[in-house]
């Protein structure tokens, strides 16, 4: 049996792995989570690994993959700076279990690794340089996934130079490039308030914007609650809407300038990330329900048209991987079914290292 | 432009504020087709300290004459110059200028009255460098020259063609309209007068004419998407400093990092902003110039890693909007590099255009190391389906045009 745990700032939520069964469930960690828990749980004496998801591990944690004992715990102790609201949480749970189930195997997964090895002139900020050296930097983020999307399309790809771009499609939308198993550009910043603007974060804005907010007198843990979850594709809609109604019209969503925004920034990025790789041999969205994106993905594709892309005029996805383009496309253009917790457990069984 | 004649020939004298430097032009327009520069000079270092003292340039056609006086402030510099042409006795009948941000407030160019000048006033907080100098020299203009009828022309104005999908910010809507927080972009004159000379020298018209124009000087840079003649996305915001990495401006940044600065290394929120205006872009990288030519002089010595890093930073971001505009716009017809660096460094040009084939651009090496700094040159190889140009801006022309344009439209 394997544990997996996910922390975001207002729970845990955990996967346990039997065979092939995945039961998923959510806690909040207040005094009585342990109990609460092990009622769901059960035997524990039958887990054999726990993986915890690490959504930052700054430059200390240098592998995707690491297995976690009392000692280095303090690693992670040490990255819960960059995260706090996430990192905290992660290793409160990691040092509780180590003591509580310490014959199992404890491993850290962590998610900024694959971005250690950017080329340092994408992950430099253009300020002064003493806080490049004080650790200001691009730690990107989401990169357990992104790498495994690009192992997915690296069979699919027949040049010997293979270059990919991936779209992560969700609340927290982000877009890497990929060369030959190497990161070149991701969206994620510093932090995930960088990059495509999502449902409720802007994206990349002006900074004299936070200037002039603070200096009216908004207090920059407002600021930072506004960037977090405040702003976003919904400002322009009348209520809340998740990223699913939003592209697909629903709900009554008449003019969707939402839709059109976000579209456009994908499209924007692609283009920009293509750039830097100087040419691209294929495109991966990835997203939890492809069906409910596949029309918004074409809509994509036809705005790439002038790059050779020809879009299949209808695709049934049947397994993890379909592929959304003709025959004799320049660029191949993939759509992949995402589950967090099978990609962990790829990881964790050792199937993508 | 059409070459009609006119009965009297007009002089329009021009003004264009830098952030330490004030220029000006006087044009002699005989018809619409015949606008000759019959006087022009520059006052240079206005206002900066240092072992240099500033002095003014004029360039007229008894010759050239520099004059070494110390000026404090761009009132003081249009103040010199003005009595300067009053002394030579030119007729001017029109004076325009050149302001940086017309904010929401102005979307083209206009004659200056009580009511522009109220809504100026309203504008200098948005671009506070150069707004208040421009807005100087408007005054001191209608001191000496009280009977001249003068307009101003808007850096932003050009842009305000953005469609909705570019200049959106997604704040809450109560944000967004207090604040009238949006893209608004800026290069506008210069961006005016390349993409009709590039139309002009391709005989080709602007409305069939997909660009991309980068717009790199010394101080601040930017790119521009412009489809059929029209600004639709433009790497500058609600303000000039973000975009491509500049001289001493940050350009795009995560927004959380100025936060997290604040939070963590106490920054005090103005030593910040002026930290990310004036000690980042390419100075910060590098540690220790603003100057691209030092940069590249230097960025093959081992030691000064961080010059070869300003250098590939400065590349890689440019290319970057260069792709970003390229899918907006479904491929372009023309990429263009304008102003200071745009034009007087091919290193940068070669870079940038380096695999650059998957959107047909391919550059001819060649010419591009032998380009003329004074004239527009076409520096893509034959293979190439993108028209790759060198191209000096002249802001001023448009300034003078823009003019013409209002006379034409009084008529």
């Amino acid at each position: 049996m394997i544990l997996i745990f996910d922390s975001n700032p207002t729970q845990i939520s955990w996967c346990k792995i039997t065979n092939k069964n995945f039961l998923e469930g959510k806690c909040q960690l207040d005094e009585r989570w342990t109990a609460s828990f092990e009622k769901r749980i059960k035997d524990y004496d039958k887990i054999k690994k726990i993986a915890y998801i690490l959504h930052h591990g700054g430059e200390y944690v240098k592998k995707p993959v690491s297995y976690l004992t009392p000692r280095t715990l303090d690693r992670l102790k040490k990255c819960a700076k960059f995260l706090p609201e996430y990192n905290e949480l992660t290793y409160r749970i990691a040092n509780y279990f180590i003591k509580k189930i310490p014959t199992a195997l404890h491993m850290m997964l962590c998610d900024t690794s694959f971005f250690l090895s950017l080329p340092e002139e994408a992950v430099t900020y253009a300020v002064p340089y003493k806080l490049r050296k004080k650790g200001v930097r691009k730690y990107g983020g989401f990169g357990l996934s992104h790498y495994w999307a690009y192992r997915q399309i690296e069979p699919l790809i027949k040049t010997h130079n293979k270059r990919a771009i991936s779209v992560y499609l969700g609340n927290n939308t982000n877009m890497c490039a990929v060369e030959n198993r190497n990161p070149v550009e991701i969206s994620i910043g510093f932090t995930p308030a960088e990059g495509i603007p999502s449902v409720s974060t802007p994206g990349t804005i002006d900074p004299t914007i936070i200037f002039k907010l603070h200096s009216s007198g908004m207090s920059l843990k407002e600021i930072n609650e506004l960037l977090s979850h405040k702003s976003g594709l919904n400002t322009l809609l009348n209520k809340k809407y998740t990223l699913k109604e939003i592209i697909n019209n629903r709900d009554g969503i008449k003019k969707n300038a939402a839709r059109e925004i976000y579209c456009y920034n994908i499209v924007k990025y692609i283009g920009g990330y293509i750039s830097s790789l100087g040419g691209v041999e294929a495109i991966a969205f990835f997203c939890e329900s492809p069906d409910d994106y596949k029309n918004f993905i074409f809509k994509i594709c036809k705005k790439l048209a002038f790059l050779g892309v020809k879009c299949k005029a209808n695709v049934i996805q049947k397994q993890t991987v379909s592929e959304l383009t003709k025959r004799g496309s320049k660029i191949k253009v993939y759509c992949l079914q995402y589950n967090k917790w099978k990609v962990l457990n790829q990881y964790i069984n050792g199937s993508l290292n | 432009m059409k070459n009609i004649k006119f009965k009297k020939s007009l002089n329009i004298l021009v003004f264009n504020c830098g952030s330490s430097s004030l220029s000006f032009k006087i044009f002699t327009i005989k018809g619409l087709g015949d606008i000759k520069v019959c006087g022009e000079g520059k006052a240079h270092r206005v206002g900066v300290k240092g072992t240099e003292s500033s002095f003014i340039e004029y360039k007229f056609k008894e010759g050239i004459q520099k004059d070494i006086v110390p000026v404090q402030t761009h009132r003081e510099a249009a103040t010199i110059i003005l009595n300067h042409i009053k002394n030579k006795n030119i007729n001017v009948n029109f004076a325009g200028h050149r302001f940086v941000h017309g904010g929401k407030y102005f979307k083209k160019a206009i004659f200056i009255n009580k009511d522009t000048l109220r809504r100026l006033r309203l504008c200098l907080p948005l671009a506070p460098i150069h707004n208040p100098s421009a807005l100087s020299v408007i005054y001191t203009s209608k001191r000496i020259f009280p009977k001249v009828r003068q307009y101003v022309t808007f850096d932003s104005a050009f842009h305000s063609t953005l469609p909705q999908v570019a200049y959106t910010y997604l704040l809450p809507k109560n944000i967004v309209q207090k604040f009238n927080y949006r893209k608004y972009g800026f290069h506008g004159l210069s961006y005016q007068y390349v993409s009709e000379k590039i139309s002009e020298h391709m005989d080709v018209p602007l409305k069939k004419l997909n660009m991309v124009i980068c717009h790199l000087g010394t101080g601040g840079s930017s790119v521009v998407a412009i489809k059929c003649g029209v600004s639709v996305d433009t790497s500058m915001g609600y303000s000039p400093l973000t975009g491509l990495i500049m001289s001493t401006r940050c350009g795009d940044i995560d927004p959380m990092l100025a936060i997290y600065l604040m939070v963590t290394y106490d920054y005090r929120p103005d030593a910040l902003m002026d930290s990310l205006e004036k000690k980042s872009g390419l100075l910060g990288i590098s540690g220790f110039s603003s100057d691209i030519r030092d940069i590249v002089k230097q960025m093959n010595i081992k030691e000064k890693k961080q010059a070869k890093l300003a250098f590939d930073m400065y590349v890689r971001r440019l290319k970057q909007y260069i792709g970003n505009y390229v899918a907006i716009l479904g491929g372009i017809d023309v990429l263009a590099f304008t102003d200071d660096i745009g034009v007087k460094n091919s290193l940068v040009r070669e870079k940038v255009c380096e695999n650059m084939s998957w959107c047909g651009a391919l550059l001819d090496k060649h010419r591009n190391k032998k380009v003329k700094f004074d004239k527009i040159e076409k520096i893509n190889s034959a293979k190439s389906a993108v028209r790759i140009f060198s191209i000096p801006t002249d802001e001023e022309k448009i300034i003078c045009q823009e003019g013409l344009r209002l006379l034409n439209m009084r008529k």
